[in-house]
């Protein structure tokens, strides 16, 4: 399809992926403005684009494969030859098991089964809770002292409230929950697309800090880590960068 | 830790584009974890301040060449869903609009050299240099591959893509 302007298909492709130098970007707009053939063609290509992100951007928020997070966030001092070999097991485990499953799979430690049942109680409180239109939260944020002095005592720590409004995120209260027998507190953060996170808060069920962990299960993606006297899990459905973005400000602005 | 970090950062984009390569979200979950280990055990390797996202997709790619090389050009598994959709024929008719599912299907469709440079630009917004180094093909092939995937494709969707024969 070369013109008389000499453009070619290769030209119009370039156009399309932003290829092409500011000088060409004005001759090629006239081109395309008289050659309604060619303006036809670039139109199948933003369509071809629009399309296959609309079917494969889910892809984006995938949950990520079994043991990859550990492999990234571990200690940075750990080897990944350890990872590794874990994660294989772990591998073979969903192999010979046929589970379908990622995330934290391998059976260990009292501690982490533990971390496991902790996380596993936040999940469901978010699945119960964040998507409840009625009454997402027992108390409101317009009643901010009383929430936090009551959760407080309720968990017999001091609860703090993050605040995440540089993420979007403003807290809209929160609720007091059982994990297993023992009282936690959820507070609740909302976008301006009512978008939520949960924090899930109680008593530490290790006896010392830990690095961030993470989890993905139906949908919900959570990073739990303990932090002195409490554990903390913070659950959304968002990508899991985000939820890092997030979870990170949070453990910054409990420990400031 | 920094380079983690950049990793992390790059991990949607792996998972969205190794889905889209393999059609298979399992395949999808194999070719990224090997990936990330690799990626890691070759970390020293990788020089600072240069493209972590092509460095990581060169990676990606090379382990699913191998995949290939390895498994030979046996038929694909259709993933169960898709395939109880086109059982059902909920082809879409002739005049509908275009969806995504039109493209899919015709995506499937091309050749592995061009389907790949064409969700490479396309869909992770690689220049023509970063496809060249993830492919490893010279920017002019990269340029042919991506006309000639594209207007196979356009012409896929015009005509209505036939529906999926079974492999042989």
């Amino acid at each position: 399809m070369t013109g008389e302007t000499g453009f070619t298909e290769t030209d119009l492709h370039a156009y399309a992926d932003g290829e092409l130098d500011r000088a060409t970007l004005a001759e090629i707009e006239r081109w395309l403005a008289e050659t309604p053939e060619a303006a036809a063609q670039l139109h199948a290509i933003k369509l071809q684009k629009h399309l296959m992100h609309e079917h494969y951007d889910d892809g984006l928020e995938a949950p990520w494969p079994a043991g990859v997070e550990e492999m990234l966030t571990g200690e940075p001092e750990r080897k990944w030859w350890p990872g590794w070999t874990r994660l294989a097991a772990s591998v073979l485990l969903l192999l010979v098991g046929g589970a379908a499953g990622w995330g934290v799979t391998q059976v260990g430690s009292p501690e982490q089964t533990a971390g496991r049942s902790f996380v596993q109680n936040a999940l469901y409180a978010h699945a119960v809770y964040s998507h409840d239109e009625q009454r997402p939260v027992e108390v409101s944020i317009d009643e901010e002292q009383l929430l936090v002095d009551w959760l407080s005592e309720r968990i017999g720590e001091k609860l703090m409230t993050p605040d995440l409004a540089s993420n979007g995120f403003k807290l809209i209260g929160g609720r007091l929950v059982s994990d297993t027998g023992m009282p936690a507190a959820q507070l609740m953060y909302e976008d301006v697309r009512a978008k939520r996170v949960t924090l899930y808060v109680r008593k530490a069920f290790e006896d010392k800090n830990s690095a961030f962990r993470f989890i993905s299960e139906d949908g919900m993606v959570a990073f739990y880590w303990t932090d002195g006297p409490l554990s903390y899990a913070l659950t959304g459905e968002m990508p899991r960068g985000d939820l890092l973005d997030l979870a990170q400000m949070v453990f910054k602005d409990i420990s400031s | 830790m920094d380079k983690r970090k950049d990793i992390i950062e790059q991990m949607p984009h792996l998972m969205r584009y190794a889905r889209a390569l393999t059609r298979d979200a399992v395949a999808a979950d194999d070719l990224v974890q090997d990936c990330v280990s690799r990626a890691l055990s070759r970390l020293h390797l990788f020089k600072a301040g240069t493209n972590m996202r092509a460095w990581l997709f060169t990676i990606l790619h090379n382990i699913h060449a191998q995949n290939m090389r390895t498994l030979g050009r046996r038929p694909r598994a259709v993933p169960l869903d898709r395939e109880l959709e086109e059982r059902r024929g909920t082809g879409p008719t002739q005049d509908a609009p275009l969806t995504a599912r039109d493209l899919q299907r015709a995506l499937d469709r091309l050749p592995d050299e061009q389907r790949e440079v064409v969700l490479l630009v396309g869909l992770e917004d690689m220049t023509y240099a970063e496809a060249a180094e993830v492919t490893g093909v010279p920017v002019g092939t990269i340029m042919s591959r991506l006309a000639r995937g594209r207007e196979r494709l356009r012409r896929m969707m015009a005509e209505g893509v036939p529906a999926l024969r079974s492999v042989k």
